[in-house]
This record gives structure tokens, sequence and C-alpha cells, in this order.
């Protein structure tokens, strides 16, 4: 195949062919296989319209969450993997601190891939589902724009919902 | 979800990067927080997760910012959180004899199921019990929980061993749940008169014939007949000349150890089990008998699922009958 260029460019025999992954955030690379790669739909896009170059870079992700990213996708990518298994990895892919997931689900969303995206989602919904909104509220980066009495009209229209919430 | 501006911004990479330093510098805070993208989260991904909330933290939810409170308070986010969490489903009796198409007593009733906003019935299974007494909250492990002794069809166990039945809205079957094995037979009699409800995400049985004394029975493991423990007694509130007449429903144990009960349906009281008195708790708005059972919380209005379907309230005229059937068995010494 090495020795057939134009072949190669016809992107007929994938299973072969790498691209490397470059985080832009500290510059770490990563060569994955292509078919690997292409569970994200962002760099599918990139390759099937032929602008992908030998290295892609990838703004915005870290080297940290592009190999969680990588490793999603090289489970996803192993045919013989049961769907047990599957649950298993990303379950281990996910157990990860709140910030950590925010960052695995903005990469998620960034790369296109719609399974990483659903299950990193459950995870923060998961994590969050009984905190006090404040935390919630930092962990989001949101800025608070209610009034005191504003928030206090919110709050008293489902009051019996609030219990053992601060 | 395609995200082709996303891919533009690849190819610009280098752009990208210097932008993005730029603003890394700007806003160290981020960097504290552990957020190393400096994007803030789109509200596209904010409603993934959203969605995945159960209803009590949406709520709670909707007081971090006015963005979050318009987007939960939208009625079509009520309709993505509905089909995103369980398939709502409730099931009738259908009380016909098979043969001659006519309505009769229980022991040819037949199961319907019905996923509420399908609109449409579709037949189960006979229901193996008679269904009386369901509970404001007896809904735990995917299942509608109610107690019937005595009635018992044979292929679901001997009908003086089991009284806790069961539906089971993922498998659509009726099954037994097995019971304290304390329990006497006379208990298990009365057990027509008791409630099964589920205190602390947990099975459990409020014995009333205790004289003065009521005791709730809870089940930690669900299914394991030995996880059955009387974790509470309490003091009836006052003792009625005829026991029967009285029946403490315990709704949920409160985070400061007090007891809600429904007594008789029709009041609701607060049981300090220290103090060993209760409390009136005011309910505004509700005049009539509390009845009630267990349901699947969602944003989204009733009225609106429900459209176009034929919904009534049915008469309770059968249980009754049934229930004075057995209390005069009952004093009669059977």
């Amino acid at each position: 195949m090495a020795s057939a260029p134009e072949n190669e460019k016809n992107a007929s025999a994938p299973e072969k062919k790498t691209l490397t992954l470059k985080s832009m955030i500290n510059n770490e690379e990563f060569v994955v296989d292509e078919h690997v790669a292409l569970q994200s739909v962002t760099i599918k896009n990139m390759v099937d319209s032929d602008c992908a170059g030998d290295v892609i870079p990838v703004p915005t992700i870290s080297g940290e969450i592009l190999a969680l990213v990588i490793e999603y996708c090289k489970n996803h990518a192993n045919p013989s993997a049961s769907e047990d298994d599957l649950k298993k990895a990303d379950a281990g892919i996910v157990a990860k601190d709140i910030y950590t997931l925010i960052d695995l689900v903005l990469a998620a969303n960034f790369l296109d891939i719609k399974g990483l995206l659903e299950v990193t989602s459950q995870k923060i919904a998961d994590s969050i589902k009984d905190l006090p909104h404040q935390d919630v509220r930092e962990i989001f980066g949101v800025e608070n724009d209610y009034t005191p009495e504003e928030e206090a009209a919110v709050r008293a229209e489902h009051d019996w919902a609030f219990e053992g919430f601060p | 979800m395609s995200i082709p501006s996303r891919i533009q911004m690849i190819e610009d990479s280098d752009e990208s990067e210097q932008t993005h330093e730029a603003e890394q510098e700007e806003r160290e805070p981020g960097q504290d927080r552990g957020i190393i993208s400096d994007y803030s989260i789109p509200i596209h991904i904010v409603l993934e997760i959203l969605l995945r909330l159960p209803l009590k933290t949406l709520l709670n939810c909707r007081l971090v910012c006015k963005e979050w409170l318009s987007l939960i308070s939208d009625p079509q986010f009520a309709n993505f959180h509905l089909s995103r969490s369980q398939v709502v489903r409730s099931f009738r009796r259908v009380f016909k004899n098979r043969e001659t198409g006519k309505r009769i007593f229980e022991d040819t009733v037949e199961a319907e199921i019905c996923a509420l906003g399908e609109g449409l019935w579709r037949r189960i299974e006979r229901v193996p019990t008679s269904i009386r007494n369901l509970s404001f909250n007896a809904f735990l492990n995917g299942s509608i929980h109610w107690l019937s002794f005595g009635n018992g069809r044979p292929e679901y166990g001997s009908p003086f061993r089991d009284f806790i039945y069961c539906f089971d809205f993922g498998t659509e079957r009726f099954q037994t749940v097995p019971g304290p094995s304390e329990f006497s037979s006379v208990q298990k009699i009365l057990s027509n008169h008791m409630h099964v409800g589920v205190l602390r995400g947990c099975l459990s049985i409020c014995d009333q014939f205790e004289g003065d004394h009521a005791a709730i029975w809870v089940m930690k493991d669900y299914g394991v007949k030995e996880s059955w423990s009387r974790d509470f007694v309490i003091l009836k509130r006052t003792v009625a000349s005829e026991p029967l007449i009285d029946y403490y429903e315990p709704i949920r144990i409160l985070g400061n150890g007090k007891i809600l009960i429904l007594l008789n349906g029709e009041e609701l009281l607060l049981y300090d089990p220290e103090m060993e008195c209760y409390e009136d708790v005011h309910f505004c708005g509700i005049t009539s008998k509390f009845h009630g059972i267990s349901y699947v919380p969602s944003l989204v209005s009733l009225e609106n699922v429900a459209k176009g379907e034929n919904l009534k309230s049915l008469s309770r005229g059968i249980d009754l009958l049934e229930q004075a059937t057995l209390l005069q068995r009952l004093f009669s010494g059977i």
C-alpha cells in the first residue's frame, strides 16, 4: 500500500492509515488509526473534504482530554467489544471529577462524537443532581443575574421541591 | 448535531491558538476552576445535561440564572424531558366475562396497559388478585404494589402465603413480593386493611393492629424476605373503638426524623417519634378525601399529554363491596 500513494488518496483501505491529532493547548500529539479517529464527525468531514493534513490540530482540547477521547474512540472502534464491555469502558472513562467531565463534554461536542457526548452528559447530570444551585452555577461558570427578590419568587413557585436543597 | 463552523476553526488553527492564548491570560480565574477551554458551555450542551436531570434538580436549576429558567420553563423542554425519562404507563382493570363479554366480578379481571400519549389500551394478562388500597406512594423498582390476602390465583403462589402483589410496568407482569415472616395469618388477613408504601426508598407496611400502637415494617433489600424489619412503632393518635376504621399510611420520613402520616386517607399528620405526639399539617386547597397513587415527575401538564383520551374516574363501588364482605367474615369469627 505504501508504494501506491495514488490508491491511498482514494481512501479505499482506511484500516492501515493513521492520523495525527495535535492538542493546541499543550502540543501533545497522538497517532491514531484513521478508522478510530473517524468516529469524530468533525474529523470525518475534514478527511472527506480532503482538508486534513498529516497533522490535525485540535484547538481548545488539552492532551489529557484528547487522550480520553481517543480511548473512547478506540473502544468503540473495536468490532469484537460487547455492549457490556463498552458500558464498563465508558463508565471508566467518565469516572472523573466534574471539571474534567465538563472539558470532556466540550471536546465531544467540538469533535462531534455523539456517543461520548451522551455518556458524558449523563455522568455530569448524575454528578450535579444533588448539588445546590450555587454549586451548579460555579461548575457551569454561569453568572447569577437574579436579584435576591427574583430568586425568592422563583423558589416560592415550587417550594415543596427544595426540601434537601440548601 | 452538525457543527460545520467548528471545522472552520480547526482549519484556522493558528489564529485560534493565538486568540486562545490571549484569552487565557485574561481569564486566569477560569484556569483555577479547572476549565481549560475558554469557550463557555454552549447552550445545547446545557440542554443535553438538563434533560437528563430528575425533576427536583431541574426545579432547583431554575435558580441558576434567568437563561436556565426560561430554558426549563419552555413547554417544548417539558416534552423533551418527558420523552427522555421513563415512559408513563398506567394500567386498568377490565371487568368482563370472556365468553359473554359481560362485566362481572374479580375472577376474570383482565388488565390493560396504556403508555401515556399513545392513547391505546393493550390487553396484557389476567389480574391475579383483587386490587384495592392502592397507596399514595407504592411505586418502587419499576412496580406498583398493593396488599391483597386470600384472593390470589394459585399460579401466583398459595393464597395463604403471599399478600404483597405488584405490577411491573417494565415487564408488564404481575408478581408477588415476600412479606415479613413474622406476620401471623391474622396479620396477613388484616393486611387487606393496611397499605403498602415506600419509605426511604424501601417497601414498607404499616401494621396498625397493635392496640394503641402501629408498627412500620420496612423491607431493606427489595425482594429479600429476611430483610423486613420492624423499624418504627408509633403511638396512635386516638384508639378507635372499631380497630379496622383507622388506618395509618406513613408517607415520608422527614430529615428531622418526623414521620408524615396520612390518616384514613383524609388527614395529613406529622408524627414526632421522640415526643410521641402529632401535629396537624394544613394543606391549602384540599378539602375532599386524599386518594392518590405514585407518579413519574414531569414538567408536562397531564391535561396536554392525555389530550383526546377518554379520562374519567372509576367508581370504587366494587372494592367497597368486597371490603364489606371481608369485614363480615372477620367479625363472624372466620
